[in-house]
């Protein structure tokens, strides 16, 4: 299977788009899920992911075998949703009248909270999962990225690393924090 | 906050990320510290409700665009960023094997081509030395002697002169030039220089053939053809070319 993968990713840098046509097939899916936890709402996760695709087809040629393809087309998500998020909050800060900064991060907040879900897609959502996605938006960046990366989509901490282009000493401390916190905000929410 | 320095390896113990031997010092260790022990099982059990959550999922028509633009992706061939580094990787530093033998097999033929082309075409122009071509030192020799005799004999008055002319003059030896010339000609096909020797050839025989009992007359005769045959003209502009 990864002999397979490592083959399609060596047709694809010859310019094979049948190979890359596989493994668009093979990661659509958890890249698409990657980009929604990251960015809590599946229109932008669907533009994020289609953008990360495109910019993996355009940059094949320049992936190294260093890191697994995945890691690097992780990498990729990550990047493009942390783009993403920076200009949200740019257009929220723009968007709001001289706010102090603790209001400005309180608004922004909540402007994400009731713009990023369609009314319907709200209601859907159990109380439970709703609480979980809005204490793990107001992770810091890094923090969540790691978070994600390990609850969600099962990656190792050395395999963040790579994602996050840092050492896994500070994914360790990255994790140990989100947990922290997590454990704190879900001991709020049981008790409301 | 806790400055226990074990702490920061419980986030490896709750992902299972330790080797036996620290996971092993790991629990002898939360066995004796409280702090950590708290942390930990706080930190399992805020890991065991995450681990309920279940991301919520996409609208099937928004799953089906999705892998439907993705599809186009690779269908647009416009889209495919086919770099030059691309093609030469492709074709040249890492071709598949197949097309690698393909390669070696079109440089061999080529190799072999080249070298019979050079061989057939070489030996042509060898072949051609040997057969075909006209001496043309020894034409320009034969042209420029045969010149002076046929002036020399244009010019006599006397058929005394003319024995002097003969005298000087190898016949024989020019006969056998003219022969050979005429030869190189017929074999290129060289019509014009062919009927040429040929008439230099009759002047050349009539005056081997009155040499010694030559008259008047047949001095006569010989400069007739020399003028009729328009040889002396024919020679200027043979010798231009
Ligand atoms: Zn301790």
């Amino acid at each position: 299977m990864q002999e397979n993968e490592r083959e399609l990713v060596k047709r694809a840098q010859q310019g094979d788009r049948r190979a890359f046509g596989k493994l668009i097939q093979k990661y659509q899916d958890k890249i698409l899920y990657l980009a929604y936890d990251l960015v809590g709402n599946y229109d932008d996760a669907q533009d994020i992911a289609q953008n990360a695709f495109l910019r993996a087809m355009n940059g094949i040629h320049a992936f190294k075998a260093q890191s697994s393809f995945s890691t690097w087309l992780y990498r990729i998500v990550v990047n493009l949703s942390i783009d993403y998020k920076r200009s949200v909050k740019r257009k929220k800060q723009l968007s709001i009248d001289e706010p102090t900064s603790d209001d400005m991060e309180q608004s922004y907040k909540e402007i994400l909270n009731e713009n990023d879900k369609l009314p319907d897609e709200i209601t859907e959502l159990k109380d439970f999962e709703y609480h979980v996605q809005r204490i793990v938006e107001t992770l810091p960046q890094n923090q969540r990225v790691a978070f994600v990366l390990r609850h969600y989509h099962d990656m190792d901490m050395p395999e963040i690393a790579k994602v996050l282009n840092c050492k896994t000493g500070t994914v360790r401390s990255h994790l140990f924090r989100a947990i922290s916190k997590l454990r704190t905000s879900l001991k709020e929410f049981e008790r409301s | 906050m806790n400055q226990c320095p074990q702490q920061h390896m419980l986030v490896d113990l709750l992902y299972n990320e330790l080797g036996d031997t620290d996971k092993r010092l790991l629990t002898t260790h939360l066995e004796s510290c409280v702090n950590c022990r708290t942390t930990f099982d706080e930190f399992k059990a805020a890991s065991q409700q995450l681990s309920m959550y279940k991301r919520p999922q996409p609208g099937r028509s928004q799953l089906t665009n999705y892998h439907r633009e993705l599809k186009k992706l690779t269908q647009n061939p416009s889209r495919f960023s086919f770099s030059i580094t691309a093609l030469v990787d492709k074709f040249i530093v890492h071709p598949i094997l197949p097309l690698r033998i393909v390669e070696y097999a079109i440089i061999f033929a080529l190799g072999i081509w080249i070298g019979r082309w050079e061989l057939t075409h070489h030996a042509a122009k060898h072949s051609k030395m040997q057969l075909g071509a006209i001496d043309e030192n020894m034409l320009d020799n034969f042209l420029s002697n045969a010149e002076m005799l046929l002036l020399d004999v244009s010019n006599t008055e006397t058929e005394g002169d003319l024995r002097e002319v003969l005298i000087a003059t190898n016949l024989n030896r020019m006969l056998q030039k003219n022969t050979l010339l005429k030869e190189q000609a017929s074999q290129m096909n060289n019509v014009m220089l062919t009927n040429f020797l040929d008439d230099i050839e009759l002047i050349l025989l009539e005056l081997a053939n009155c040499d010694g009992t030559l008259s008047q007359s047949e001095l006569s005769f010989i400069q007739q053809i020399i003028k009729d045959s328009h040889i002396m003209l024919e020679m200027k502009s043979l010798n231009a070319i």
